[in-house]
């Protein structure tokens, strides 16, 4: 582990000066996650994109924009030249901001980058960057918990920045029982609705009734609008997830660490 | 006749200004931009230099003259600042031997540091390692821009038709560009790993 920022750093130096042209393609920015290399399970995916999601929805939308790189090889690229490629094509963070944070991985390659974006620097330093990768990253990666490693490691960047949002800070295994607490207050407003006693269960009964004609239920079947499954599982983590992501014209210099598992 | 003459002369005017009276200019100022961040990040790394040198220093007791080395290329490096208006061929040649001198020294001592387990394993010494890789990482995605933008300018004052105003309004000479090759660069490096 110690050697490998030596041996990246020699191999800077000696590379640096005569970069090779580009290798491997530059992949499309479908999302907060883009796993070509299919590393990250879909649930980890999910949180991952979740986490990134809500990063970026601060400040009206112009919260930093954090972006998750997972390829399977790099085809002897340094890291440093297809992260910075990646980079400028996908101008993470807002303009003028330069608020993009990119986290590369090359799982055969066992490289691991992230990428600052230049208005990022003073507060996401290079030693900073280089704590995440060995306190975050390399345990994790070293037991193929891809997923559970970058999602540490983005709650690291983004706290860095003083950017993490709320309800995030921690593990994601907690935050899903936070979530089903949900379920009993539901519960509860049901129990208070029927200890209200019979008229406002008639009330509700014919509310239900109109609700159903209008909204035409029935096509869902005999399943009550409390009842089954309704509120329960990932209901809630999704969010609508499904917005637009893409850069915002943000730009880069350089900044950040490089790492190996 | 000279009344006859007047549209053509609006008319090259008019041409003109599609043919660098606009873009020269702003290709020297992005030139310029470039080369401050060259040599900003130049900077930020013989910034770096005595941090690292003091921390090495107190692990690794033999390396004197590696040291002293490091800090000897560091003096010559940041006595070298050209502006953008200096920046000539052999200007440029001076500048990159004065900063690869130094990039050789710290790689130097960068290979001594393995020997000393203690050293490595040393936080602070970690942290150094990843702000010297991330300023090394800088300065070439600094010279990469460099070079693109000198590149666009070179086009503009030398290539026709925006080479004719040049002539006639500006005067500039194509900007130097990085040669790339550093001494001792065609032979194979040796790496202890």
């Amino acid at each position: 582990m110690t050697r490998g920022p030596v041996a990246a750093l020699a191999l800077l130096l000696l590379v640096a000066p005569l970069r090779a042209a580009p290798e491997i393609p530059v992949p499309r920015l479908t999302g907060p996650v883009v796993d070509p290399a299919g590393a990250v399970d879909a649930r980890w995916e999910q949180r991952l994109g979740d986490l990134s999601r809500a990063a970026r929805a601060q400040n009206g939308g112009k919260g930093p924009q954090l972006q998750y790189l997972v390829v399977s090889t790099l085809d002897g690229e340094p890291i440093e030249s297809f992260s910075m490629r990646v980079a400028e094509a996908w101008k993470l963070g807002t303009k003028g901001r330069d608020d993009g944070v990119l986290l590369v991985v090359a799982v055969k390659d066992r490289k691991v980058r992230i990428e600052v974006g230049g208005g990022l620097e003073g507060g996401l330093t290079d030693a900073q960057s280089g704590r995440i990768i060995r306190s975050a990253i390399v345990p994790a990666f070293r037991e193929n918990r891809y997923g559970e490693g970058l999602y540490a490691a983005g709650q690291q960047v983004l706290g860095a920045l003083g950017a993490l949002p709320q309800g995030m800070s921690q593990a994601p295994r907690r935050q899903a029982a936070q979530k089903q607490v949900d379920i009993p207050i539901l519960g509860g407003l049901l129990g208070f609705l029927l200890g209200m006693g019979a008229p406002a269960l008639v009330l509700l009964v014919i509310a239900f009734v109109v609700i159903r004609a209008i909204a035409g239920f029935g096509g869902r079947g005999p399943r009550g609008p409390w009842g089954g499954g309704g509120f329960g599982g990932g209901g809630f983590s999704g969010g609508g997830g499904g917005g637009s992501w893409s850069g915002g014209g943000g730009g880069f210099s350089g900044g950040g660490a490089s790492g190996s598992w | 006749m000279t009344l006859a003459r007047l549209p053509l002369a609006l008319l090259a005017v008019a041409a003109l200004a599609g043919c660098g009276v606009q873009s020269i200019p702003q290709a020297n100022n992005a030139v310029a931009g470039a080369w401050a961040e060259v040599e900003n990040q130049y900077q930020r790394r013989a910034d770096l230099v005595p941090n690292l040198v003091a921390t090495v220093k107190g692990y690794a007791t033999h390396e004197q003259e590696t040291l002293e080395g490091v800090m000897a290329a560091r003096a010559q490096a940041t006595q070298v600042k050209i502006s953008v208006d200096q920046l000539t061929p052999e200007n440029m040649k001076k500048f990159e031997q004065a900063q690869s001198g130094l990039t050789q020294a710290l790689g130097k001592l960068m290979a001594v540091s393995e020997a000393y387990p203690n050293l490595k394993a040393n936080e602070n010494f970690r942290d150094l390692q990843v702000q010297l890789e991330g300023t090394e990482n800088r300065i070439s995605v600094a010279r990469r821009r460099y070079i693109q933008t000198v590149q666009e300018f070179n086009n503009l004052v030398t290539v026709p038709p925006t080479s004719f105003t040049n002539s006639l309004f500006y005067h500039h000479a194509a900007k130097p560009q990085f040669t790339a090759t550093t001494a001792g660069a065609a032979e194979a490096p040796k790496v202890k790993f």
